[in-house]
């Protein structure tokens, strides 16, 4: 047991030194599990498991907090973009109604914009596109 | 004889395309049969285009997979935030591509506008928009697949 706690404690402490140290290793070891886990739900899915889009969000979750590797203007520009998809993806795991929530999981063939121009927009939508 | 329904050259523009999405590449050409080339920015997906114009029919590019948010894969460029209609506005205008498809976590509301406008101003090229967070649910996939081949007349 004590031996366990030991291991243990030198195996924290190890990733703490490289968390300062070598922080890339780190990194590298996160996108591979992210790779790892956007193949398993793959493979699921062309298994036809159900649990394969479930897998691939979280996978997309995973990839979308990126570090901040480098401190130059594209790194902390790629950092912001990766920023604005995850606030995407969390804002559509969040529950909604109405037109905006079919709209996000709207995967229609060259679908036309229909929606009646008496119908007012949400307040998303309208604070999205002011900022687009 | 007619090669050029035959060979499907897509360009996909993702800047995860290249890693986290590897295994979606490799679906999409196993299930879709296509010939795969990517771009992780706006600036290397313009250059790709730019490379192909040049090359014999064959080898054009008939789709383009874009996301919509896109970096620009520039020094200090200030391109605009969804370079990924940017993008499918050149690549629709000036490329003669037949199939743009975006594949984008950005909620199709947030776009709609733009959509519209992209269909408005090229009525020959097909058009359509998926949203990675369902990609796997029901038939998404395969959805996609078939929108690249097709082509508006």
């Amino acid at each position: 047991m004590l031996v366990a706690s030991l291991v243990i404690c030198g195996v924290v402490l190890i990733a703490m030194v490289l968390r300062f140290v070598q922080p890339k290793l780190l990194y590298g070891l996160r996108r591979f599990l992210r790779e790892v886990g956007t193949n398993k739900a793959t493979l699921d899915y062309e298994a036809g498991r159900r649990v394969a889009n479930r897998e691939f969000v979280a996978a997309l979750m995973r990839g979308s907090r990126p570090e901040t590797e480098e401190a130059t203007a594209s790194a902390a520009r790629r950092r912001a973009n990766k920023v604005r998809e995850l606030y995407r993806i969390l804002e559509s795991a969040e529950p909604a109604s109405g037109w905006d929530r079919e709209a996000t999981g709207c995967e229609r063939m060259r679908r036309r914009v229909s929606r009646p121009s008496t119908q007012p927009r949400s307040t998303d939508e309208t604070k999205s596109l002011a900022s687009g | 004889m007619n090669n050029h329904a035959t060979t499907r050259n897509v360009l996909w523009a993702d800047d995860d395309a290249g890693d986290t999405l590897q295994s979606i590449a490799r679906l999409l050409q196993k299930r879709g049969k296509l010939s795969l080339v990517i771009a992780e920015d706006y600036q290397q997906a313009v250059e790709r285009l730019n490379g192909i114009a040049i090359a014999g029919p064959n080898d054009r590019f008939t789709a383009l997979i874009v996301d919509t948010i896109l970096p620009p894969g520039i020094r200090d460029a200030a391109l605009g935030n969804y370079l990924g209609i940017k993008l499918a506005q050149l690549a629709a205008a000036t490329h003669g591509i037949g199939a743009i498809v975006f594949l984008s976590v950005v909620p199709y509301g947030e776009v709609a506008h733009h959509f519209a406008r992209l269909e408005t101003d090229h009525p020959t090229v097909s058009f359509a928009y998926f949203n990675k967070l369902v990609l796997f649910d029901g038939t998404h996939f395969d959805d996609l697949l078939g929108s690249l081949a097709r082509r508006r007349t």
